[in-house]
């Protein structure tokens, strides 16, 4: 009988003893939903996976919200325009406009990039300013040209909405910070993905849906005869990298200096993906071209004489027929459903 | 005996596995040094909003003057040193910093940095929580561009007449930032006594009187740094006169 009631508190102190080493140290949860309600992003065949903060995990609820604030006015200081206003779903969120304009008519001093593939990238603003979508967030808010607001003050807004409230709780188990607004527009922002062009369905599904001068628009774009891909190439369609296109002799936007102080860098931009071009004139960080026929044209020039030009813009030759049929590719590049 | 046995392995496995930090009775307990920053216009208390007179006679109102202190090193007697790495924000508000715990003895000499490391200056804003020094503020010590924070910032009005007896009214906007403007300033002489148990607050003195030495804000209103580099590099050179330990 004692040998029974001993291996008895044997198992109860082992299981007791075990079980404090099992939840003893556990950290206390931090109050976010760690059952978050599902969402799969779509990746497109010939992309990899893209990196998502650990912070920022996608869900219903945080793509959601994102969405229902980018189409929000509530986030400029007269809430008269909302991040929509200049990233417009059917130009494949970009800005028909040379520069955009923001409160009280301001305009401003480049053309408003394309949100598209954004999950995808590495760097943002046409100088490549900050690294993440969640930073990105406050340019446009605080820039005086655009909603002019200061982004504690779109929180304490958020703070007393008649539902933002809870749908951030339910997002972030949180309520509206800067923490929780920036990543819920980012979180949306993610899931603006286009994989799905001609071009896309030829080269990686096999269907046979380019005309005959678009693919010979394909073999000018990634052949000798031009080059595009050494810059606008792999599955985005740009190398992210920040380059010179000689655009003008004198640039009177330093572009990527103003971020890294070195004259080196004057007149360099983010190269932008090629997706959708089409419907994402006009073109150049300053929107100074409006057509595809104009791109290809300065680029078949060469380029202006630039000290900072990059080395792979030099005069192409094209003939007439090349021109046009690049420019054929160029507007297979479009994902019909992007935007819808 | 035997029949003991488990029960106090199990109290064993529950104090090993705990996560309560132990408390060392017999250790002395130590000190907290604090830091707390007047901010002055020749001994005159920098209020928002407040007007001041420099040396030269200029008339100013200074509405915003704020900076970051960082990586705050302390050193005793016998050559020891303590650090403190976190960023403090500095603005004209009443405020005690807390830097940390500190052992007793006597501190002879102390380091700080103005501005952010280049990690520190180049993390994600977004992330740090409200109340946190390194959270977005309401004087905007951020940029919204690119990311860098702005180690110090001095906005206001200034009389820019020749007689220097008009009105206050051009304003005037000195930022200084970027990785260049990380600065250590040492002060040696400290004589800082720290009992055990006990907090002892260093008090430290910015004169903006000095900050613009050889500066004129009449003529000279405006750096963000990148587009006036000069005059942000000479009011930066002027920081190691410009602040004291009282």
């Amino acid at each position: 009988m004692l040998l029974k009631l001993n291996k008895t508190f044997k198992a109860i102190a082992l299981i007791f003893a075990g079980s404090i080493a099992l939840f003893a140290c556990q950290e206390e949860n931090n109050g976010i939903d760690t059952n978050p309600d599902q969402y799969t992003l779509a990746i497109p065949t010939g992309f990899p996976n893209p990196s998502i903060p650990s912070d920022n995990q996608f869900s219903k609820s945080r793509v959601d919200l994102g969405k229902e604030l980018f189409f929000d006015p509530i986030l400029s200081f007269d809430s008269s325009i909302a991040c929509v206003s200049c990233h417009a779903p059917a130009y494949a969120f970009s800005d028909t406009n040379k520069v955009s304009t923001g409160v009280l008519m301001r305009k401003g001093t480049r053309n408003a990039p394309a949100i598209i593939n954004a999950a995808w990238l590495t760097s943002f603003f046409w100088d490549g300013g900050v690294g993440t979508l969640e930073q990105q967030a406050i340019g446009p808010i605080e820039n005086h040209l655009e909603m002019n607001n200061s982004i504690l003050d779109v929180v304490a807004r958020l703070k007393k909405h008649k539902s933002y409230p809870a749908k951030f709780q339910k997002a972030y188990g949180r309520g509206p910070d800067v923490f929780t607004l920036t990543r819920a527009l980012s979180c949306y922002e993610r899931t603006l993905v286009s994989g799905n062009s001609r071009f896309d369905q030829f080269r990686y599904q096999g269907k046979d849906v380019l005309t005959a001068q678009e693919k010979r628009g394909m073999d000018i774009y990634f052949g000798e005869k031009a080059e595009c891909f050494h810059c606008h190439g792999e599955y985005n369609l740009t190398d992210n990298s920040f380059k010179s296109n000689g655009l003008y002799e004198v640039y009177a936007d330093s572009g990527r200096a103003r971020i890294t102080g070195q004259a080196k860098d004057i007149g360099k931009f983010k190269v932008p993906t090629l997706r959708n071009i089409a419907k994402t004139f006009p073109y150049m960080h300053d929107g100074s071209l409006r057509t595809l026929e104009q791109v290809v044209e300065h680029y078949n020039s060469g380029g202006k004489n630039n000290p900072n030009k990059s080395i792979l813009i030099n005069p192409l030759n094209l003939t007439t027929q090349e021109k046009a049929d690049l420019v054929a590719f160029l507007k297979s590049l479009t994902d019909e459903e992007f935007g819808r | 005996m035997k029949i003991l046995l488990w029960p106090a392995l199990a109290c064993l496995s529950f104090l090993a596995v705990s996560c309560e930090d132990k408390v060392d009775d017999s250790a002395t307990p130590n000190g907290i040094a604090e830091l707390h920053v007047h901010q002055v216009v020749k001994n005159k208390l920098v209020e928002s909003g407040g007007t001041y007179t420099l040396s030269s006679g200029r008339k100013m109102q200074i509405d915003i003057s704020a900076f970051y202190l960082s990586n705050i090193t302390l050193k005793s007697m016998e050559g020891k040193e303590y650090s403190f790495p976190a960023a403090l924000f500095i603005d004209n508000t009443e405020k005690e910093n807390v830097l940390g715990n500190l052992p007793p003895g006597t501190y002879t000499s102390m380091t700080l940095h103005f501005g952010l490391d280049s990690a520190t200056n180049h993390s994600d804003i977004t992330q740090y929580p409200d109340g946190h020094p390194l959270a977005l503020q309401e004087e905007n010590m951020h940029w919204s561009w690119s990311t860098g924070y702005i180690f110090m910032k001095i906005e206001g009005s200034v009389d820019t007449t020749a007689s220097m007896q008009g009105p206050i009214s051009s304003e005037f906007a000195y930022h200084l930032t970027t990785d260049e403007f990380y600065k250590d300033i040492k002060f040696d002489g400290l004589s800082l006594i720290v009992k055990p148990g006990q907090t002892k607050e260093i008090v430290l003195q910015m004169d903006y009187d000095q900050l613009f030495k050889d500066i004129n804000p009449a003529k000279e209103r405006q750096t963000h740094t990148t587009n006036n580099k000069d005059l942000a590099l000479r009011m930066w050179n002027n920081l190691e006169n410009a602040v004291k330990i009282e």
